[in-house]
């Protein structure tokens, strides 16, 4: 049984991500948002998880997404772990990953957020 | 045919006070393990270990564990087993230990060979622990039958006992 992870050739992965929550009134800020993922990694990664290093470029606190930067090795496990998540302080809640490139130039624009004038 | 390797991690207890025997059992053993693991690789840890990892073989006198693992997780098991700092006592408490690795094998025989090497090799240095001459010479007579090679019978240590 051999195991072949790919690591990719990418040094960096930049992911854009939305944290949703059920009470949908509810926002948090920059630092609450890096512990939800934090804690995420912990409870599926344990310490190690928790210990890889994950940047948040930007932040965006009304909408609550996020452009993460992380090792192309730990991409996979970050993803893992923030799909698996449904619980933060008690409050239902989940990831909605939207983007996923090796380059942050990628993200600047996604045909499926596009406003398409219409006539009305 | 496919065949599930595994791996065993020879491992030292290694308690404050060597001379303390502590009730030291496979369970309290395995269960450290499965902790430490889980607290370092977390729910992904316990699911790479559930499956094949076991504690085979324990010994409290010579302080020796053999730990199970599967083949493709020991690099994550040799890294996790040196964060081991406690064992429960079974009575609600905690006493401090540590696994020291010695040696890691294919299957249990090879592990026994090299764990009855290990032990003529250590044999020695409990002699210079002894405090009194009755136990060194008991400990000099352990050696000697264990090192020697009878091959007819020895008459001088019949007479002894």
């Amino acid at each position: 049984m051999k195991r072949i992870v790919s690591k990719g050739d990418a040094p960096y992965y930049y992911l854009k991500v939305l944290l949703e929550f059920e009470d949908k009134t509810m926002t948090v800020d920059v630092l609450t948002f890096r512990t939800v993922i934090m804690k995420a990694m912990m409870s599926m990664y344990g310490e190690i998880g928790a210990a890889v290093p994950i940047d948040i470029l930007k932040y965006d606190v009304e909408t609550m997404s996020a452009i993460l930067r992380v090792a192309g090795s730990n991409m996979v496990k970050l993803w893992g772990a923030l799909t698996m998540l449904s619980y933060y302080d008690e409050k239902p809640c989940a990831f909605r990953v939207e983007q996923v490139s090796p380059f942050l130039m990628a993200l600047a624009a996604s045909s499926r957020q596009l406003l398409l004038h219409t006539k009305e | 045919m496919v065949r599930f390797k595994h791996r065993y991690v020879l491992a030292e207890l290694v308690f404050g006070n060597d001379l303390l025997v502590y009730n030291v059992t496979q369970r309290v053993v395995y269960a450290a393990v499965r902790d430490i693991i889980e607290q370092l690789h977390g729910g992904y840890g316990i699911g790479l270990f559930t499956p094949g990892m076991s504690v085979k073989y324990i010994n409290e006198y010579t302080r020796m564990v053999m730990v199970r693992c599967r083949r493709e997780n020991l690099k994550i098991l040799a890294s996790a087993i040196p964060f081991i700092k406690h064992l429960p006592d079974g009575k609600g408490g905690q006493f401090p230990c540590f696994l020291r690795t010695l040696h890691v094998g294919g299957s249990i025989k090879a592990c026994q060979k090299w764990l009855v090497q290990h032990n003529r090799q250590v044999l020695p240095t409990l002699l210079l622990r002894c405090t009194s001459e009755e136990e060194k010479s008991r400990m000099r007579k352990s050696i000697f039958d264990s090192t020697i090679v009878k091959e007819e019978p020895w008459t001088e240590g019949k007479n002894d006992t």
